[in-house]
C-alpha cells in the first residue's frame, strides 16, 4: 500500500540520500581524492540533459506523434561526435581563462564585454525559467497520480491546495536548501561543484534504471515481448499511423530543425555548459564521452515506444494522461514498489535539472547582471567593504531560492497552459542562440563585439517573436489574433509565417529566421566595425587555443603601475585573505619572488583569479579601478605583438639558419677530410712515381757510366750492359705511359672510342700478341672462347690493353715448363664473363683488394724482386669500370689465381 | 587524436546525418515489420546504435595507437591551479650561435 506518508517519506529519504552523496563527494574534493575525476561519472553527469521532460514527457510525445521525440536525441549523439572537435576547444579555453559560466564564455570571446555578459543572462533567464517550471509540475502531477493508488486515475488538478500543504512546495524548499548547501559553498576561482557532479551522475544512474525497469515490466509482464506490443498497436488505425512519419509535426523539416535545436541546446543549455565544461576535471575525459553518452541516450530511449504504445492500448479511456504513461503502468500492473521507484526515478530527473540550472543562472545573474550593476551604481558603497567574497555568495544564494520560487509560482499559478508545455522546446531554442557567436567566435578570428552584440540581440529578438509570443497568445495571455491574423491585422508580420513563409513547422521557421539575423548580424557587424585591442587579443588566443602554448597575450594591455599590496587587497575583499595570501604565495613560488611594484604579469594574474570569481568582464572594471595608467592603444598592442611575433619569426629563422650552417660545416669539414686524404694519396703517388722511375735510371746510368769509362771493353760484356740500358729503358718508357694513362684515365681527360667490336676476336688480337711471351716463359695457354662473335660496345685498344695486362700477369705468375694459364669466356644471364687462370702461387685473400691499388705489388718470398709497375690492374680497372663492367680476383694461396671481368650484354 | 580517426570521425557525421534525416527516412517510412517492429522504428535505432559502434571502434582505436597525452587541466585539488609560467617571448633571445 502506498500513502502519502509512504511517498513523501520515500522521496525525503531519496534526497536524503542524494545529500550525503554530495557531502561525501565534497569532503572527497576537498581532502583532494575526487571521486568525480573519471570518464564514467563525467559522461553520467551529461545525461543531467534528460530532465522529467525526457523521463515523462518522451512517452507522452512519442504516443500522440511517434518518432517525433527521436530528434530531441540524435541531435546530441551528433554533437558527441563533434566532441573532439568543438567540446575540446571550448573545455580548453575555460580552463585557461578561468571562465564560470556560458555568459562569461561569449564575454571573454568578444573582449570581455560585460554588456554581452549581461544580455546573454537576460536571454537565458528568460528562456529557462519555464522549462524549471515544467520540472516541478512533473513532480507535482507523479505525486498526485500516485497517491491515488491502487486506484489509477489522473486527479484533477488543484489549484486551491494551500501551498503549505503542497508537496511540490516542500520539494522546492529541499531543493533550494540542496543548491545553496552544494552549489555556493565558497567563491571559488575555478567555479566547480564536486559534491553536485557526484549526486547528479547518481541521480542519471538512477533514473536510467528506473526507466528501463519500467520498460521492461511493460513489455515483458504486460505484454508478450516488444513485437506482441507493435502488433497488437498495429491492428488498431490510430496506432498503426504512429507507426509512420507522417504523424510528426512538420515533417522531414521540422525533424531536421529539432535535431539541430537539440544539438545547440545539448552544447549550450546553462546546466550543459555547466556539467561539459565548467565542471570538466580532465580534458581526456571527453573521449570517453563521445561514444558512452551517446550509448547512455540509446539505452533511455529503447523502451519509449513500447511504453508509448503499451500506454495507449492499456488506458484506452484516456484515463491517464500520456505524459505518465511511465508511471500508470506500473500502476496498473499493480506493482506499488516500482511505481514508488519510478516516481523517484522521475524526481532524479527533475532535481538535478533544477539544481544545476539554478546554480548556473545565478551564478550568471551575481556576476554578469548584479556585480557590473552595483559597481557602476554603487561604487564608493562597494569599495567600502572590506570583505566581498560573503557578498556574492549572498547574491548568489538569494538567486537560487528566487529563481526556485519563481519556477515555482510560474507552474502554481499559470499552471495548465500551452506555453508551460511547449516551453522546453522554447528554452532550446534560445539556447541555440548562443550557437553562432561562440562557433563562428571559436574559429572565425575576425567576428567581433559589435558583430556578436548585433547578431545575439536580433536573434534574440525573432525568437521571441516566434516563439515566446506565440505560446502566451495561444495560453490566452495575449490576444490570439496576433497568431491569426499578425499584429495589427499585418498578415506579412505574423509570428508562425514571417513575411509569407507559412509552410513551415513553427520551430523550423523560428530555427529559419533567428539564425539567418543572428549569423547574418554576427558576419556583417564584424565585417563593418574594427576591433579594439582587447577583442583582437581574446580573439586570437580563443580560435588558436590549441595551437599555442603560452597565454599571455592580454597581459600585455596592462600598461600601469600599482602596488602588489593593492591587488591583494583587491583579492582578498572578492577571495577572502586566506585564498587571496594562498594565490599571492603560489605566484611567489611559481616566479621566485612577487615584487612591490606589481608588474603586468602579475596583474594578469590577479585579473585571472577575480574573473574565476566575479566574471570576465567584472573583473577587467575592478583591476581597471586601481591599475593607474592608460589601456595602451590598439596600435600599440598591436604594434607590441607584430614585434613578438617578428622576434619569434626571427628567432625561428636563425634557429634555421644556425641549423643549416651547422649541417654546411659538417660537410665542409667531411670534405675537408676527404681532401686531407687526396693529398696524402697523391704525396704517396709521387715518392712511390720517384721512387719506381729512379730504380731503372739508377741502373741506365750506373751501366753507361761503366761503359763510358771503359771505352775497351769487350764486345760481348758491352753488348750485355747495353741490353741491360735498353731494357730498362724500356720499362721506363712503359712506366712513363702507364703514369700518363693513369693521369688522363682519373682526370677524365681520356677520349674513349666507343664501338660495336667482337669481343672474341679482340681476345684473340691479344693473345696472338703475346704469344711471344708465352713462348718465352714456356707456360702453355688454353683456350675456351666459343665459336661465335661476341658483339659488345666498348673501346677496342683499352680493352686490349686489359687483357693483354692480365695475360702478361697470368704469364709473369706462373712457374716456368709446367705453367699454365687458361682463358675462358662465357655468356651469363646479362653479361659476359672472362676469366684468366693461372696455376701460380696464388694470392692471399687480405690482398684481394689491394692488389687494384696503385702500385701496390704482391711482395712476398716467393715472388721475389716486383715484376711489374704496380699500375696495370688499377689501370685495367678503371677501363672495365668504365664499361660499366666488373674486375676482382679469386684466389688462394697455393691455389694460383683467378683474375675474372664482367662486362655488361649490349 | 591521429588524423586519420579527425577523418573517420567527420565522415561519421556527415553519414550519420544524412542516413537519419530526409530522403532516407522516407524510404523507410513503410508499413512493413521487421522482427516485429515497425520499419521506421527498427531502421533509427539501428543506424543510431551503429554509430554508437563506430563511434566505439574509432575512439578505443585511436587510444590504442595515441596513448592520452598529459592535457593541461585544473587540478582537482588545488584552488588555485598553477598558471602558464609567463613570459614575454621577445624577452629571451635564443642563445644558438
Amino acid at each position: 500500500m502506498l500513502g502519502d506518508s509512504v511517498i513523501i517519506a520515500g522521496a525525503l529519504a531519496y534526497m536524503g540520500l542524494l545529500f550525503g552523496i554530495a557531502y561525501y563527494g565534497d569532503r572527497r574534493a576537498d581532502t583532494g581524492r575526487s571521486i568525480i575525476a573519471n570518464p564514467y561519472i563525467y559522461t553520467l553527469s551529461l545525461a543531467i540533459y534528460c530532465t522529467a521532460w525526457t523521463f515523462y514527457g518522451s512517452v507522452g510525445l512519442a504516443a500522440a506523434s511517434g518518432v517525433d521525440f527521436l530528434p530531441i536525441y540524435l541531435g546530441p549523439t551528433l554533437m558527441a561526435v563533434l566532441f573532439w572537435f568543438i567540446l575540446r576547444r571550448i573545455v580548453r579555453i575555460t580552463k585557461v581563462h578561468r571562465i564560470t559560466s556560458i555568459a562569461d564564455f561569449v564575454a571573454s570571446r568578444y573582449g570581455k564585454s560585460g554588456l554581452l555578459a549581461g544580455m546573454v543572462t537576460v536571454i537565458v533567464v528568460l528562456g529557462i525559467l519555464p522549462y524549471i517550471s515544467i520540472q516541478l509540475k512533473a513532480i507535482a502531477t507523479s505525486f498526485s497520480l500516485l497517491r491515488q493508488y491502487p486506484a489509477v486515475a489522473m486527479p484533477a488538478f488543484s489549484a486551491h491546495q494551500p501551498f503549505w500543504a503542497d508537496t511540490t512546495f516542500l520539494v522546492a524548499l529541499v531543493l533550494i536548501i540542496f543548491a545553496i548547501l552544494f552549489g555556493t559553498r565558497h567563491i571559488d576561482t575555478t567555479e566547480r561543484h564536486e559534491g553536485m557532479v557526484a549526486a547528479v551522475a547518481f541521480e542519471s544512474l538512477f533514473k536510467l534504471v528506473a526507466f528501463i525497469l519500467v520498460g521492461i515490466v511493460v513489455t515483458f509482464s504486460l505484454f508478450d515481448g516488444p513485437s506482441d506490443v507493435f502488433r497488437q498497436a498495429a491492428q488498431r488505425p490510430e496506432l498503426a499511423a504512429l507507426m509512420r512519419f507522417e504523424v510528426v509535426p512538420g515533417g522531414y523539416g521540422g525533424w531536421l530543425s529539432l535535431t539541430f535545436l537539440s544539438m545547440m541546446a545539448f552544447l549550450f543549455l546553462p546546466r550543459q555548459f555547466q556539467v561539459l565544461v565548467v565542471e570538466n576535471v580532465n580534458e581526456a575525459h571527453i573521449r570517453k564521452a563521445i561514444w558512452l553518452f551517446p550509448l547512455y541516450l540509446f539505452a533511455i530511449n529503447l523502451f519509449v515506444l513500447p511504453i508509448a504504445l503499451g500506454g495507449r492500448l492499456i488506458f484506452t479511456g484516456g484515463e491517464v494522461d500520456a505524459d505518465m504513461f511511465v508511471l500508470g503502468l506500473p500502476m496498473a500492473a499493480h506493482q506499488p514498489d516500482l511505481a514508488l521507484l519510478v516516481f523517484l526515478g522521475g524526481l532524479s530527473a527533475a532535481t538535478s535539472m533544477i539544481l544545476f540550472e539554478t546554480v548556473a543562472l545565478s551564478t550568471m545573474v551575481c556576476n554578469d547582471v548584479v556585480m557590473p550593476i552595483l559597481l557602476r551604481v554603487n561604487p564608493r558603497w562597494l569599495a567600502g567593504l572590506p570583505d566581498l567574497s560573503g557578498l556574492l555568495l549572498g547574491i548568489r544564494r538569494v538567486g537560487i531560492a528566487v529563481m526556485i520560487l519563481l519556477g515555482y509560482l510560474y507552474f502554481r499559478f499559470i499552471g495548465e497552459t500551452y506555453a508551460l508545455a511547449a516551453s522546453g522546446l522554447i528554452s532550446f531554442a534560445a539556447a541555440a542562440q548562443f550557437a553562432p557567436p561562440i562557433l563562428i567566435g571559436l574559429y572565425w578570428k575576425r567576428a567581433c563585439r559589435r558583430g556578436a552584440l548585433i547578431g545575439l540581440s536580433s536573434g534574440f529578438l525573432v525568437w521571441g517573436y516566434t516563439l515566446l509570443l506565440p505560446a502566451m497568445a495561444r495560453s490566452g495571455w495575449i490576444s490570439a489574433g496576433f497568431v491569426e491574423q499578425g499584429p495589427l491585422g499585418w498578415e506579412l508580420l505574423k509570428p508562425y509565417a514571417l513575411f509569407g513563409l507559412k509552410d513551415m513547422d513553427p520551430y523550423m521557421h523560428s530555427v529559419f529566421w533567428s539564425m539567418l539575423v543572428n549569423v547574418g548580424g554576427l558576419v556583417i557587424g564584424s565585417m563593418l566595425s574594427r576591433p579594439d585591442a582587447i577583442e583582437q587579443v581574446q580573439a586570437s588566443q580563443f580560435v588558436n587555443i590549441l595551437e599555442r602554448e603560452r597565454h599571455d597575450g592580454d597581459s600585455l594591455l596592462w600598461r600601469g603601475m600599482v602596488d602588489t599590496a593593492e591587488l591583494y587587497d583587491l583579492l582578498a575583499r572578492f577571495l577572502g585573505p586566506q585564498r587571496a595570501s594562498e594565490a599571492f604565495d603560489h605566484y611567489a613560488q611559481e616566479n621566485g619572488d612577487c615584487p612591490l611594484q606589481a608588474d603586468p604579469r602579475l596583474i594578469h594574474y590577479t585579473e585571472r583569479l577575480l574573473a574565476g570569481a566575479i566574471g570576465a568582464a567584472s573583473a577587467r572594471v575592478m583591476i581597471s579601478s586601481i591599475v593607474m595608467g592608460e589601456v595602451l592603444s590598439i596600435e600599440e598592442v598591436m604594434t607590441i605583438l607584430d614585434e613578438s611575433t617578428q622576434v619569434i619569426e626571427y628567432s625561428r629563422r636563425l634557429e634555421q639558419k644556425s641549423r643549416e650552417l651547422e649541417a654546411a660545416s659538417a660537410e665542409l669539414r667531411e670534405a675537408n677530410n676527404r681532401l686531407r686524404e687526396l693529398d696524402r694519396l697523391k704525396d704517396e703517388f709521387i715518392s712511390t712515381v720517384t721512387h719506381e722511375l729512379r730504380t731503372p735510371l739508377t741502373s741506365i746510368r750506373a751501366f753507361s757510366e761503366i761503359l763510358l769509362a771503359n771505352p775497351d771493353m769487350d764486345v760481348e760484356q758491352r753488348s750485355k750492359f747495353l741490353g741491360i740500358i735498353v731494357k730498362e729503358s724500356e720499362r721506363l718508357t712503359r712506366l712513363i705511359n702507364q703514369v700518363l694513362d693513369m693521369a688522363k684515365i682519373d682526370s677524365g681527360r681520356i677520349e674513349w672510342c666507343i664501338e660495336d667490336l667482337d669481343l672474341r676476336a679482340l681476345i684473340q688480337n691479344a693473345i696472338n700478341s703475346t704469344s711471344q711471351l708465352f713462348h718465352d716463359q714456356a707456360v702453355t695457354l688454353c683456350e675456351e672462347l666459343g665459336d661465335r662473335p661476341v658483339i659488345i660496345a666498348g673501346d677496342h685498344d683499352r680493352l686490349t690493353q686489359v687483357i693483354i695486362n692480365l695475360l702478361s700477369n697470368a704469364v709473369k705468375f706462373c712457374p716456368r715448363q709446367t705453367g699454365q694459364v687458361t682463358l675462358r669466356l662465357r655468356a651469363l644471364a646479362d653479361r659476359w664473363r672472362l676469366e684468366v687462370r693461372d696455376n701460380g702461387p696464388g694470392i692471399a685473400p687480405d690482398q684481394h683488394k689491394l692488389i687494384f691499388e696503385k702500385f701496390h705489388q704482391v711482395n712476398d718470398a716467393h715472388a721475389g724482386k716486383p715484376k711489374g709497375t704496380g699500375l696495370g690492374l688499377p689501370i685495367s680497372q678503371k677501363i672495365v669500370e668504365h664499361h660499366n663492367g666488373r674486375i676482382w680476383v679469386e684466389s688462394a694461396v697455393g691455389q694460383g689465381a683467378t683474375f675474372i671481368v664482367e662486362l655488361p650484354m649490349q | 587524436m591521429r588524423q586519420q580517426s579527425r577523418e573517420s570521425i567527420v565522415i561519421l557525421f556527415v553519414v550519420a546525418a544524412l542516413a537519419l534525416n530526409y530522403p532516407f527516412l522516407e524510404m523507410f517510412d513503410r508499413a512493413w515489420a521487421l522482427l516485429g517492429v515497425p520499419l521506421l522504428y527498427f531502421y533509427l535505432y539501428l543506424v543510431w546504435f551503429v554509430v554508437i559502434v563506430l563511434l566505439i571502434v574509432v575512439v578505443e582505436h585511436s587510444e590504442i595507437h595515441e596513448p592520452d597525452r598529459p592535457e593541461p587541466s585544473a587540478p582537482v585539488t588545488d584552488p588555485l591551479p598553477a598558471p602558464e609560467v609567463p613570459a614575454r617571448t621577445g624577452d629571451a633571445p635564443p642563445e644558438s650561435p
